[in-house]
Order: C-alpha cells, then structure tokens, then sequence
C-alpha cells in the first residue's frame, strides 16, 4: 500500500515534465498524449490529463490551435509556447540534477553494500 | 429485454441502452458539475466529454454496439471518477485514502442528502406513504395500518377524520413528487448519490433483482389481501370524495362567477341608477373604474382560479389511475396562482359589494331628492285642506313640518318654514265663517327670533294680534305648566306625562297664546292669520317659526 502511494506520488511529480516534454518534440492532442502516457504507464486514469494540460495552457506555458479530423469534430493540438520551453530547460536541468543524485545515492550505496559484504 | 435508445453525441449516433445512457448522461453531469466551480472547469469538462465521443467511436468503430451499460462502466472506469481526476493538478494532496474521502464528503455535501418522494415501486395508490415510511425509515405497512385505522374505524367524528384523512394524502399525493429517476430514488432511499450506488441502482432496477420493496409487495399472505382491500376501499372513497370537491368546487366557483357578472349587469341595468349618475357626470368615470373596475377583476380572477382548481383535481384524480405525469414543483406555482387569484377575487368582490352599498344609498338620496319636490306640493295640498291660504311664502324651505310637535307625537303636523335668509316671508291666512259673537283665538306656537305674531281681523276690520313667545327649540311654557303639573299626582294625567316629556323631557318650545275679544257681527266671517313678520312686513330676527292648534273660541 506504501509502496503504491509512493510510486504515485513519484509519477505524479513526474507528469508535469512528462508532458511537457512530449510536446516540445512536436504539436500532439490528448489522445496520442494519453497514449504515450499511459504506455509509460505514468496515468491510470485518463481524465486526469486535461485539469493538467488546461493548467498548464492558463499559466502560458501551452497553446492551442484547432485543427480538423478526419473523423469525429475537430481537435486542440497542443505545443509549447516559447515560456513553455523556457520552463522544460529549466526542468531539465533539474531532472538531470536529480536523476545524477539519485545514480550517485545508488552507487554510493552499492559501493557500500558492497564494502560491507566483501568485509 | 432492454430498451433502447439512439442519442446524437458530437454529431455522430450511437445506439445505447437505457440504462447506460442514464450512467452516462449522470457521469457527463457529474463531470460538469464537479469542474464547474474550477478554474478553467468549463473547458476541462468539454475536453473530457469530447474524449468520451472519441472512446465512443472506437467502440462503435469495434462493432460494439449497441452500448450497454457494462462499456459505460469501462469508459467511467478509463477515464476517471470526477473525484479521481482533479488530484493530479491539486498542488499538495495527502493521502490516497484522504483524497477519496475529499470525493465523498463533497458528494455527501451536495447531491445525498435525504429527500421525500413518492415511492413509485411499492406502491398501493401513489406511493405517499411508502415514500414517507422510507423517509421516516419506518415499514410503510405501519402507516398504511395507521391510515386505514383512522379512516375506517368508526370514531364519533368518523366523517372529520375520514375526510381530513383523504384530504392530506391527496395533498401529499398532489405535492409530493414521484422519485422517477435513478437519482431520485436513491436521494428517497437516503443512500449517497456516487457513481456507485448509481450503478447499482440503475443495474439492480434493470435486472429487477435488488428491489426488495417489490418482493414485498408480491406477498401473496391473507393480510396483505385484506390491505388490499381497504386499498380498493379507499380508492373508492378517495375518488367520490375527489369528485365532490370538483363538483362542489367548481359549483361554488362558478356560481361566485355568476353573482358578480349578474351583479355588474343589474347595477348597470337600472334606469333610475343610470339617471342619477347622471347627476354628477365626475362619478361616470369613477364608477366605471370602481365598481365595473372591480367586477371585472373579480369575475377574472374566479374564472382563472376555477380552471385552476378543475385542472388540480382532474390531475389528482387521473393520478390515483396513475395516468399523468407528475408535475413535480411547478404545482406550487399553480396552487399559488390559485390562491392568489382567488384571495384577489375575494377582495375585488368585497370592494363591489362595498360599492354597491354606496350606490343604493345614491338611489336613497335621488329618491329623496325626487320626493322632496313631492312632498313640497303635498305640504300645500295639507295647507288647502286645512282652509289656510297661503299670503306670502319666499326664501322658505317648507310650509309644513312634522316630528316637533309640543304633544311629542312625531306624526302630527304643524304650520313651519325655515330660512338662514333674513327677507324670509311667510304668511298664512284662513277665513271661517261663524255665528256672531265675541271670539277668543288660541294657538300653540314657538320660534327662534323675535317678530312672529298670531293676528286676526273683527267687524271693524281692526288687525289685532299677539306675538310669538321665544323659546327657540326648548322648554315653553306648554311644557313648563305640564311639568308644573307633574309634580301634583293629582294633575298628572296621562296627557300631561306625554307634554311634560316632549324632546325627552325637554320640550320643543311651544307656548300657547290667544287673541282676545274678536267681535264678529253680520257678515259672520272671521280672518285670522299667522306671519312671521311683525305686523305682516315688519321686523323679523330669527330663522324660523311654528304653529298648530289654531281654535277659535266663542266666549260670548
């Protein structure tokens, strides 16, 4: 039970750059966003997605433009604005900080699992 | 057997099953709801709805159609409880546990709460007290015993208590709105509205296997026979007593109706009415706003309040046959509507009979008005009758007047005029043929101001007179010689008594004077008169004068 709401949380704090990351490679609408997402297994629900994506679109970091399909009524495309990409390099950096820490911690401790079982 | 329905979504037509498209069309509510107060909610909820059409047309593109409702618990379940979904963008949530719990405290906020409704699957007429038993948590059977006790046992005011018994059910009947929907019934039934218990509702209801209400009233024991009994008792009852009300009602409505029209009619049909509105020409124009003003209004406003009430009772009536829709809370708006109009009717009615009060006391002036100038003619006709020649007679309002008679009798009639105008004249005069002889003349008179005087002409044709004593409209000397005599027993006869308490005791000022030693001779004819005015055109300072009992006197 712990270990679930850990591991939410975690994909919860990582949805957002997620996202945000997904567009920034090119302009896509919530179902293929939902797609990818729920390959990476990062949503279990997909209603979540659009209180997300209309957050991030009123604080500027998205646009939208209308664009018409094939099949069905027309879709929102969604792309970074050039705030957006401001705010997914900054993001990145922290990823990466954060992700070199968590390798660090992890060889850290095996060096020392390690250590302590070869003592 | 399911029904089912083609709803148009985002241009495109899906088949559905009833009972699925109920869950969706709830969940898409719930949606809209739940986003409703958010920032940017609007938008959020018209996404989300346009991913269910998108999911939708997968499944239709899948050949899975028509959608039951087990494909509309899948998308539910895919895209996300309403509770579920706003999690991911609220900043610091706690707990999973916490979260959920948000979810259904705002649910049990908002949607569950306890409602009363008519319970339309145990019913035994329109489910009242069924609905009311679920509301109370009470077995409805206990009211339904309750109720035939206090209508069918014979109490002293069996009918008081029959009728008022019919009388509030078919009032809940008529107010009380039948839990219809999923929704309803669940909010009847107390349980939260969450989708859930939607769910359940709606599957149970459909499979009809979670209603035990129904099992209940499929008991087939010899009691349930007797309530239904009653049921068809009551029914009955309820439909003769239902009737009357509609007959009766409407009756007295439309004979309310009748009255005022007939009413207005007969006040405008009058020709002495009309003439004397004629009279004033300012009241045409009120009258025609005051008392057709009124009428109208009344007539209206019953007219309306009678459709009104058929219309209630007709309803009410084809709702014990449960034909009908219920008509949920616009019912209220006609109640009101009914008792508005009829209070209003009321009132107007009462303004027309107020009216109609003032204008027979118009007819009452105008026909006083009328017999004034009547009585006038029939004042000098009086006077010719009684030999007396009118001399002079200006700015005087009358000749004769009655009710002040010193006697006290009210019907007695005496010689009087009345004017504020000084140059008032008003002479009389007789000639009486006698014997010869010598003559006392008596008369009894009263007056406010000096000047009037008793006179008579002898042989000579000498004018020999007596003045009027003043005493205005008290006491005088008749009076005061009848109270003199009231305090001697022996002189108070019964005559006396009645002169004594004349003006209730007070007189009316009459005195009585005479004219002494009038000599006739051959001619055998005596003149005598009364004038207001000192020797026929003198002084005169009062405003009005009386005189009766004119007797001559033969003395010698």
């Amino acid at each position: 039970m712990n270990v679930d709401n850990a591991k939410s949380q975690m994909r919860k704090g990582m949805l957002e750059y997620c996202v945000l990351l997904l567009l920034s490679k090119e302009p896509s609408y919530a179902s293929d966003i939902i797609i990818r997402l729920k390959e990476a297994k990062l949503i279990v629900v997909e209603g979540t997605l659009y209180p997300l994506l209309t957050r991030l679109k009123n604080d500027g970091l998205l646009s939208y433009e209308w664009r018409e399909s094939t099949q069905g009524p027309p879709r929102k495309y969604y792309a970074l604005t050039s705030e957006g990409e401001l705010f997914l390099t900054g993001l990145d950096s922290a990823w990466n900080e954060l992700s070199t820490t968590v390798k660090h911690l992890k060889t850290k401790g095996n060096e020392e699992n390690e250590t302590s079982t070869t003592n | 057997m399911k029904k089912n329905i083609n709803i148009n979504f985002f241009g495109t037509l899906y088949a559905i099953d009833e009972d699925a498209y109920e869950l969706l069309n709830r969940y898409i509510n719930d949606i809209k709801k739940y986003f409703s107060g958010k920032e940017g909610g609007e938008e959020i909820s018209d996404d989300i709805e346009h991913r269910i059409a998108e999911v939708m047309q997968e499944l239709k593109a899948e050949g899975k159609e028509p959608i039951s409702i087990e494909l509309v618990k899948e998308i539910i379940a895919r895209i996300g409880k309403p509770e579920e979904l706003c999690n991911a963008t609220d900043e610091e949530e706690g707990e999973n546990s916490s979260k959920a719990h948000r979810g259904k405290d705002w649910f049990t906020k908002h949607i569950s709460k306890k409602k009363l409704y008519r319970n339309p699957d145990d019913k035994m007429l329109c489910g009242v007290l069924s609905g009311i038993g679920c509301y109370a948590g009470i077995d409805p059977l206990w009211l339904r015993l309750a109720i035939i006790i206090l209508t069918i046992v014979p109490l002293p005011f069996i009918s008081v208590s029959l009728f008022s018994a019919l009388l509030v059910y078919f009032l809940f009947a008529l107010i009380i709105p039948e839990a219809n929907t999923p929704e309803e019934r669940l909010r009847m039934q107390g349980k939260p509205v969450t989708m859930e218990t939607l769910n359940e509702e709606i599957v149970g209801n459909a499979d009809g296997t979670n209603n035990t209400n129904v099992k209940n009233s499929k008991r087939g024991s010899l009691f349930d026979v007797i309530i239904r009994i009653c049921v068809i008792l009551i029914k009955c009852l309820l439909v003769i007593f239902l009737g009357w009300l509609l007959f009766g009602g409407t009756a007295i409505l439309l004979i309310c109706t009748f009255v005022i029209c007939l009413l207005s009619f007969a006040m405008y049909g009058h020709p002495l009415e009309l003439a004397s509105r004629m009279v004033d020409a300012d009241s045409i124009l009120l009258n025609f706003i005051g008392t057709n003003g009124y009428a109208w209004i009344s007539g209206v406003a019953f007219i309306i309040a009678t459709i009104i009430f058929i219309y209630l009772v007709a309803h009410c009536i084809a709702r014990l046959f449960n034909k009908g829709k219920s008509m949920g809370r616009i019912i209220w708006v006609y109640i009101c509507i009914f008792f508005g109009t009829l209070i209003l009717g009321c009132v107007s009615f009462y303004n027309l009979t107020k009216d109609i009060i003032t204008e027979e006391d118009r007819i009452v002036a105008f026909r006083e008005s009328q017999r004034y100038q009547t009585d006038i003619d029939r004042e000098k006709e009086w006077l010719k009758g009684h030999g007396w020649e009118v001399i002079a007679h200006e700015h005087g309002d009358h000749y004769v007047k009655m009710h002040e008679h010193y006697s006290g009798d009210y019907s007695k009639q005496y010689i009087d005029t009345h004017s504020n105008n000084p140059n008032m004249v008003y002479t009389l005069e007789r000639s009486v043929r006698t014997s010869p002889g010598i003559y006392t003349l008596e008369a009894a008179v009263r007056t406010d101001g000096a000047g009037p005087e008793i006179y008579a002409y002898n042989y000579r044709n000498d004018r020999l007179s007596t003045p009027f004593p003043v005493y205005a409209q008290y006491g005088g000397e008749i009076w005061e010689e009848a109270t003199k005599k009231m305090n001697n027993t022996s002189t108070a006869t019964d005559e006396v008594k009645r002169l004594a308490e004349a003006h209730h005791g007070k007189g009316y000022g009459w005195s009585r004077i005479r004219i002494e030693n009038i000599e006739v001779k051959n001619d055998s004819i005596i003149r005598y008169g009364v004038t207001n005015r000192s020797g026929g055109t003198g002084y005169w300072n009062g405003t009005w004068f009386s005189a009766a009992d004119f007797k001559l006197i033969k003395v010698q």
